[in-house]
């Protein structure tokens, strides 16, 4: 019987329907083979990798008994809580600082415990949930690991290898920032000594963690962990490649048919496995953007965004300030490469016409009317109020009428044609 | 909705019409499948939609929606009038009109079941990246940096703009109605992408609506409908075909390029991937149709972007390398012959004036040549940040060990034929040139912090995975016959 991955020997009519509709043990088997060598494969990868991870324990090993917190035995110390929750920490606001950090007082060696196993529920992919904890050698000074969430799955955190978990610890619980969107709760928090299953849960937690659109991304999707042998690209490479020497040498051992569909299966399992933890966090990633801009115009949508500044600034020039018809703006700004507010503020001014560069005005010739905007955190120009004009460099002037200011940026418009002619060039990018 | 409905026709329905009649009427008048004529219908018909707006540009009329779209309605009534009388007989069975033909398999239900599945994922991935890229005010970073900039501007005053340099911009009177941007260089850069997005605000929703890049997500679609249309016309299964399309547009960082729409690094990938995938059906049918379309793409590719100038060259070179009475196998070392030369140049030195390029200079100091400008030549050490982004980042699954070993696969298998050999020659001309940018020009930076090297890595990838189905094939067929010799 052909496979169905490859092309069946010619010769075989379309019209033709060849198969049985019953089970197909020559498909079972190849498939059987192929999970096979992926099984085989993934214990051998899971039992060497934390030894080939340079995992050395110095912590207490699974035996160890495991300390358990649950939710309701943590002690809110700002923010508000739901008191009527009987098993975990419903956290229903935040203090005005936009935290709210809950731990429990005990005392017990660091040594002992390797992995951290919670589970938080509610936390929107905008917030930030770290584990706060203190030692006994420096109790003033509280220390903190951020945690990785993902929905409301349980996740693991390796804290053995933490630099600052070590000593006795006599405070540890969470601490919770951002906006809350819904109630956060914190089920439970649980420590336990080392385990090459806890390592494994603490990798797959990095590498499902939720996150969102970061303007890098565009550029490159960063691996989950620092190091090569734990990011999920580098063991899923291994996991095929060993599955699929396995299964040559099942092959080669004992030759069966469908040799295609065992092939194919070893290849694509695993990419189907890490393409369904891209595809969760697309999910979530729209998920947010449609509680964010659903049902929203455009304008409300770039109130809620990242942008809103340079947006409202050059909305708030073109309602109050600029003409109907283009003006020319320098922008100016102390940025020697691609700064995100001033090349906002320029995308968001258009159709006037910008020149986009330099922190002081550029030699050039300037018209009555045309428009300088100076962002406030550049230092390289100020405003003389008694000749009414911008001076910069070594005692230049550009006479300008103050016209509007705003949070990002101070905007001018020059009075009169002025040529500007100096020695140094006002361009830097 | 019926004006968001027609709107949606009118911007990417009828390209797609008009440029799937252009495919119907190459390929011998339907003689090509449906995925071929779709996938490739798309692209075409984007393309020449953007040269209808230069035309209309340089005859000194304004590009205005109803312009544009009585060309296109033109071109559609005349490609229809060419092909009266040689549409599909009744005769011809559905299975012959969908691509199957005495050829290719037919699928036991649990295959066709898996079909079904990956085509059940490719539309649920689509529809989370496209939902995304609705929901969201513009994001991506060099979109509202290099390309929308243009495109509104072209909306605003219904013409081509003109964009100069910062200093010919300071020069200038104000009435003199020229812009610059904000990113030094993007004045220059090639304008297709900023007409593709000026096509999406005049068809769809205004210039403030993220409807205008809709046109992202649809060209991922066409892509993976092309790829499948390939493999089908040269006879692989369906299952095989998609899961190829599935193995594309599940790529992370492509999805990235959909979902944060408006970069023209995708329409690169595209152009260059379509102009292979041409070359190799081009050499597999013996259909110079392929030849013509490809060429097109190479033509595509140089108005896309700047290393599309020479990405479009070379797919020139490839295809007329191809047609050269050169052992299959050679193809493939030409590029890394022209490497060699290109030492062997910069080792004794040139600076001569050449038509058309100027001053040339090429020594082991500098590169200088237009329009690229001046290129200081020194060795940077980037083969670590290659290594992480190929083989640790998330930005590509497995898809680069599975295409080196597919790779490998082809060079070592006696079955491949200048077909094989003809893609993997574009592919190698592709890999050469990034060996030079970024390993001896001061682009190494852009690789060192990622933000070019993954964009780059992306126009090889649909190829990649053309080469990693037909690897496969072959595989699958020579293990199991090494095992009965």
């Amino acid at each position: 019987m052909p496979s169905p991955l490859v092309q069946e020997p010619p010769g075989r009519d379309a019209g033709q329907a060849p198969y049985a509709t019953g089970i197909n043990w020559q498909y079972a088997y190849a498939l059987g083979r192929a999970l096979t060598s992926l099984i085989v494969a993934a214990l051998l990868i899971a039992a060497l990798l934390p030894r080939l991870a340079g995992v050395q324990p110095p912590f207490g090993s699974a035996s160890q008994q495991p300390l358990e917190i649950a939710g309701k035995d943590l002690t809110l110390w700002n923010g508000k809580r739901d008191t009527t929750a009987t098993t975990s920490l419903v956290i229903t606001e935040l203090a005005q600082n936009g935290q709210a950090t809950a731990t429990r007082q005990g005392t017990f060696q660091a040594a002992d415990y390797a992995f951290l196993h919670y589970q938080l529920a509610g936390i929107s992919p905008r917030m930030n949930v770290y584990l706060v904890w203190r030692r006994a050698d420096m109790p003033q000074r509280p220390l903190f690991a951020p945690l990785a969430f993902q929905r409301d799955s349980a996740m693991t955190l390796f804290i053995g290898n933490h630099p600052e978990w070590r000593g006795k610890i006599i405070d540890i619980g969470f601490m919770v920032t951002g906006h809350l969107r819904n109630d956060a709760v914190i089920e439970h928090l649980t420590l336990r000594g080392y385990s090459t299953l806890g390592f494994l849960r603490s990798l797959w937690s990095q590498w499902t963690a939720q996150s969102l659109w970061t303007y890098a991304a565009v550029n490159h999707l960063l691996s989950p962990t620092e190091e090569l042998l734990t990011s999920p690209t580098f063991i899923s490479t291994i996991w095929v490649a060993m599955a699929v020497i396995l299964l040559l040498l099942s092959h080669k051992i004992r030759p069966v048919g469908m040799f295609a569909v065992s092939l194919g299966t070893t290849v694509l399992l695993p990419w189907l496995v890490f393409d369904a933890v891209w595809q969760n966090k697309l999910s979530i990633q729209a998920g947010e953007s449609r509680h964010l801009f659903a049902g929203k115009t455009t304008h409300e949508k770039r109130m809620m965004a990242l942008d809103r500044t340079p947006y409202m600034l050059a909305s708030d020039l073109k309602e109050t300030v600029l003409p109907e018809e283009p003006s020319r703006i320098f922008l100016l700004h102390e940025s020697v490469v691609h700064d995100f507010a001033r090349l906002k503020t320029q995308y968001y001014l258009l159709p006037h016409n910008v020149y986009n560069f330099g922190s002081i005005p550029p030699e050039a010739q300037y018209y009555d009317g045309d428009f300088v905007v100076n962002f406030r955190t550049n230092p390289a120009v100020s405003y003389d109020e008694q000749s009414q004009s911008l001076a910069f460099g070594a005692g230049e002037r550009l006479a300008a009428d103050l016209v509007h200011e705003h949070p990002l940026a101070v905007s001018y418009r020059v009075r009169g044609d002025q040529r500007l002619t100096y020695l140094g060039s006002g361009k830097s990018d | 909705m019926s004006a968001w409905l027609s709107a949606l026709f009118v911007s990417i329905g009828l390209p797609w019409l008009m440029g799937t009649l252009v495919m119907y009427r190459l390929g011998k008048s339907g003689g090509w499948n449906p995925y071929l004529l779709l996938g490739h219908g798309y692209v075409l018909g984007i393309f020449l939609t953007t040269v209808f707006m230069r035309a209309l540009d340089w005859a000194g009329l304004p590009i205005n929606l109803a312009a544009i779209v009585v060309i296109q309605v033109l071109c559609v009534l005349g490609l229809l009038a060419s092909l009266r009388g040689s549409w599909p007989r009744p005769d011809v069975s559905v299975a012959q009109l969908m691509g199957r033909t005495g050829r290719s398999p037919v699928q036991s239900p649990l295959a066709s079941l898996a079909t079904a599945g990956f085509m059940l994922l490719i539309g649920l991935r689509l529809f989370t990246l496209t939902q995304d890229l609705l929901l969201q005010p513009l994001f991506a970073w060099d979109a509202w940096m290099n390309w929308l900039p243009k495109a509104l501007l072209y909306y605003e005053y219904g013409e081509l703009t003109n964009f100069v340099s910062p200093e010919q911009w300071l020069a200038m009177p104000p009435d003199a109605g020229v812009y610059t941007l904000g990113n030094y260089s993007a004045w220059a850069y090639p304008i297709t992408v900023p007409l593709i997005q000026y096509w999406g605000m005049l068809s769809i929703d205004g210039p403030d609506s993220t409807m205008m890049l809709l046109h992202w997500p649809v060209l991922a679609l066409s892509l993976g409908l092309a790829l499948f249309g390939h493999l089908r016309a040269s006879g692989h299964g369906a299952l095989l075909a998609v899961v190829a399309c599935y193995l594309l547009l599940s790529l992370p960082y492509l999805d990235v390029h959909v979902t944060l729409a408006g970069y023209a690094d995708i329409w690169l990938a595209a152009a260059f991937s379509l102009s292979t995938f041409c070359l190799y059906s081009w050499h597999h049918h013996r259909e110079p149709a392929f030849a013509l379309l490809g060429l097109v793409y190479a033509v595509m590719c140089m108005t896309l972007k700047m290393p599309g100038i020479i990405m479009g060259a070379m797919l020139l070179l490839c295809y007329a390398l191809s047609l050269l009475r050169l052992p299959p196998r050679l193809l493939v070392c030409i590029p890394i012959i022209g490497l060699l030369a290109i030492a062997c140049v910069a080792w004794v030195g040139v600076d001569a004036s050449m038509p058309v390029l100027g001053r040339v200079v090429i020594n082991l100091e500098q590169i200088v040549m237009w329009p690229f400008g001046v290129f200081e030549v020194a060795f940077h050490p980037v083969q670590g940040a290659f290594a992480r982004t190929l083989f640790m980042s998330n930005n590509w699954h497995i898809a680069w060990p599975l295409s080196m070993v597919a790779v490998l696969g082809l060079l070592m298998s006696k079955n491949t034929r200048r077909a094989e050999c003809a893609a993997l020659m574009a592919l190698a001309f592709l890999m050469v040139f990034y060996f030079l940018v970024f390993f001896f020009t001061g682009h190494a930076r852009t690789a060192l912090d990622f933000t070019a090297l993954n964009r780059a890595l992306l126009y090889a990838l649909p190829v990649m995975i053309f080469l990693v189905a037909l690897s496969f094939q072959a595989l699958a067929v020579q293990v199991p016959a090494l095992d009965r010799e």
